[in-house]
């Protein structure tokens, strides 16, 4: 040993690098359709559907807003291996994921590209906007995308992500179909039941926070008469929140309603001066720890707004 | 590449731009009209300064706050597309007091073989953080000084550059790029001076140099003696018409990031860029001088899943270094010497809710004039986000030059909107 490194040394060191690379650089196992989900409501969907026949990795941890998922670079090697990319659709994803797929080096998962798969085809989709413009704050030129925590979407969600699987893996096709046919009856098993527990919120009137809540009262039939931002997306003022407070009272408002990822103090403020309860909804699966399918978001979502509506009955 | 017009010209052009744009946006956002699917996205933001600072001296000696007044800082107009599914094209157009300027015209491959990704044309390169973000999009009003006084601002150079993605589970890129050559660009030229102290780093009042040319808006008589003063005929000369290899400048960055949990994550990349034959001789006939840069960046964000759309910081250090021959002229002797620099801009940042953020910047280099003078800038910037697209920033700097020199403060008021379609990719 003379402390020299050699250029037999080097190379080796070298060869050890890149296999070390190639290795990592390795599917796990190549034969599994690998499916990525923007918000952890697609992936658990998906996993019911497809089992062990695709890997399934999903990008937002469900406890943030889905407008603001922060734009980690560590998505990027995930976008990279991925067959297909679930999105909401209608926008919902736009502030950080186009971006990220930009970057990914895999062309078939870029927005609009053939992979890259929106999910509320069937969906009735809420709130087109009549007029298009910033004036209207963070407007979603093609409506309200937050569909998710309506039960009754539940089905089309699980048909687009069904659908597409089999189209991307007709190998597996009768896998697929027989566990979609099996989820449908669920969720609509699921739809039935919580519009029946959930009759005591028919004509409710509600605040949310954002205009996010628009298919939860839709399905069970609330009264949602306003929001705390004055426009999509536009925080708060003083003088939206006084008009605002004015409404709700003369409209009967029980509940203020906004979700984990949301900013609590206004609402809890709002609803005191109101004299209605705030109540906090989860917007994704994942919200909370006990919030682990779709059926769990909804089975939450509505025992939270009926204790809401009961606090709120008791103290009138 | 850049294009100059008169500044009558200019404001009819920000004005045509200005009256269209809108007209454009909303041809675009009717997905269903005949046609429109094939606009571009466009967009345009606007960026106003105001500012007061001390540089100047009253009769007796003593610091006076002045004003430059309003300033155009920059309507930076910006289009871009799919050409096909391969490629998309982008095109950044800047106005501003200087003129009209192409600042970034490229065409993108983001998905080729092999992990591939091409840029061709000219853009901010991939050098470091900061030198990528347009000066808008900085959390704080100025743009680092380091940056200035070593790379003439930021580097915008046309060429192309080549980015692998490293196929491993954590991201990392390496980018390797070639360019015409080492350019820096800036619009953001500090108040200073004297006339005793005029040089090139040190432009009189109403003056600033801007691609290597000396503009004093409405003051050519001024801008005459400017350039007597600080004009060396025989100084070694930048650029080549036809190039061999050792005349084009090279980059190469690695750039990873990684996640400590869910609310932390870690940026860091290490740059280099050189450019054999920087500089021509013209006294010694096929001599050339290079310039070599260097650059470490390191950047924690905490983004708390919870509450990312309200509260969320971030915080980093860049470090440069800068290695440049020159020419030194002695009697009759030319020689060469090397300029060995380094220096380091650090900031923080914290958003205390959707409407506020603030933060603080501190910055240590040499000059290019006394590289054994420390010099060193701080301050602290507020900002009030009216929306997700308009903000106002105040920031407040203290520049301190020399030891004995009286010290630069200066508070900049810089108003932001933006109208159309902006991105910045998944710059954070």
């Amino acid at each position: 040993m003379n402390g020299y490194i050699t250029h037999g040394q080097v190379k080796t060191a070298a060869l050890i690098w890149l296999c070390v690379f190639l290795c990592a650089a390795l599917p796990v196992d190549a034969k599994k359709l690998k499916v990525v989900a923007s918000i952890p409501d697609l992936g658990v969907m998906a996993e019911r559907i497809g089992g062990d026949k695709i890997e399934v990795k999903t990008l937002a941890s469900g406890r943030e807003d889905f407008h603001g998922v922060p734009v980690r670079p560590s998505f990027i090697p995930t976008l990279n291996r991925a067959d297909l990319l679930l999105t909401m659709g209608l926008d919902a994803e736009h502030s950080w994921l186009p971006a990220l797929a930009q970057e990914a080096r895999n062309r078939k998962i870029m927005e609009d590209h053939e992979a890259w798969i929106e999910v509320y085809d069937g969906v009735e989709v809420l709130n087109i906007p009549d007029v298009i413009s910033r004036a209207e704050g963070e407007q979603h030129p093609e409506g309200n995308p937050h569909f998710n925590v309506g039960p009754h979407c539940g089905v089309p969600m699980a048909e687009n992500i069904g659908y597409t699987l089999i189209e991307f893996d007709p190998d597996n096709a009768d896998v697929y179909q027989t566990n979609l046919d099996a989820y449908v009856i669920e969720l609509e098993a699921l739809t039935e039941r919580l519009k029946e527990e959930g009759k005591d919120l028919n004509g409710v009137t509600i605040v949310s926070y954002h205009s996010d809540v628009s298919y939860l009262a839709s399905f069970y039939g609330m009264n949602h008469v306003g929001t705390l931002e004055p426009k999509p997306g536009i925080e708060p003022t003083a003088r939206h929140v006084a008009e605002l407070a004015k409404k709700a009272e003369a409209d009967g408002t029980k509940l203020v309603i906004y979700h984990q990822a949301q900013c609590g103090k206004l609402p809890e403020k709002f609803a005191k001066r109101i004299g209605a309860r705030s109540v906090q909804f989860a917007n994704m699966v994942g919200a909370k720890k006990e919030i682990k399918t779709f059926i769990d978001l909804q089975e939450y979502n509505l025992r939270v707004l009926l204790e809401a509506l009961k606090e709120a009955e008791k103290g009138n | 590449m850049r294009i100059r017009v008169g500044r009558q010209k200019l404001f009819a052009v920000v004005l045509a731009t200005v009256f269209l744009t809108p007209v454009i946006s909303w041809g675009q956002s009717q997905r269903a009209g005949l046609g429109s699917w094939q606009n571009p996205d466009i967009g345009l933001v606007y960026d106003l300064r105001f500012d007061l600072h001390d540089a100047e001296r009253d009769a007796d000696g003593n610091t006076e706050w002045t004003t430059r007044g309003f300033r155009l800082s920059s309507a930076e107009l910006s289009v871009g597309a799919a050409i096909d599914p391969y490629a998309r094209l982008d095109f950044n157009a800047f106005f501003s007091e200087e003129g009209a300027e192409i600042h970034e015209l490229f065409a993108l491959f983001p998905s080729l073989p092999l992990n591939l990704k091409l840029k061709l044309g000219q853009y901010l390169a991939n050098f470091g953080r900061w030198n990528q973000f347009h000066t808008h999009s900085m959390p704080f009003s100025t743009e680092p000084r380091v940056m200035n006084e070593y790379f003439d601002g930021h580097l915008m150079l046309d060429g192309l550059e080549t980015s692998w993605l490293v196929p491993i589970p954590i991201y990392t890129e390496l980018t390797g790029g070639v360019y015409n050559g080492i350019e820096g660009h800036t619009h953001d030229a500090l108040p200073t001076a004297e006339e005793s102290e005029w040089g090139p780093d040190n432009p009189p009042p109403g003056c600033h140099i801007h691609d290597g040319e000396i503009h004093c808006p409405g003051n050519p008589e001024l801008e005459e003696e400017y350039r007597a003063t600080v004009e060396d005929p025989d100084a070694p000369v930048q650029g080549k018409t036809n190039k061999g290899v050792d005349d084009l400048a090279y980059l190469l960055r690695l750039k990873t990031s990684i996640d400590l949990g869910l609310s932390w994550g870690v940026d860091m990349g290490v740059s280099g860029i050189h450019q054999p034959n920087y500089a021509y001789s013209q006294r010694v006939p096929g001599k050339t001088y290079s310039k070599t840069g260097f650059g470490a960046d390191i950047t924690v964000f905490w983004t708390p899943p919870e509450a990312n759309l309200y509260r969320n910081m971030d915080f980093g250090v860049e470090y440069f270094a800068n290695n440049e021959e020159f020419e030194v002229k002695r009697g009759e002797q030319i020689f060469q010497q090397t300029l060995t620099r380094d220096g380091a801009f650090g900031y923080a940042r914290f958003r205390l809710n959707r409407r506020w953020q603030f933060g603080v910047f501190g910055e240590v280099f040499e000059p290019r004039n006394g590289p054994n003078v420390e010099q060193k800038r701080y301050g602290g910037f507020l900002t009030m986000n009216i929306s997700h697209y308009q903000y106002i920033t105040v920031e407040f700097s203290r520049y301190e030059a020399t030891p004995t020199a009286d010290p630069l403060h200066m508070i900049v008021f810089q108003y932001d909107g933006v109208i159309g379609y902006h991105t910045h990719g998944s710059q954070r």
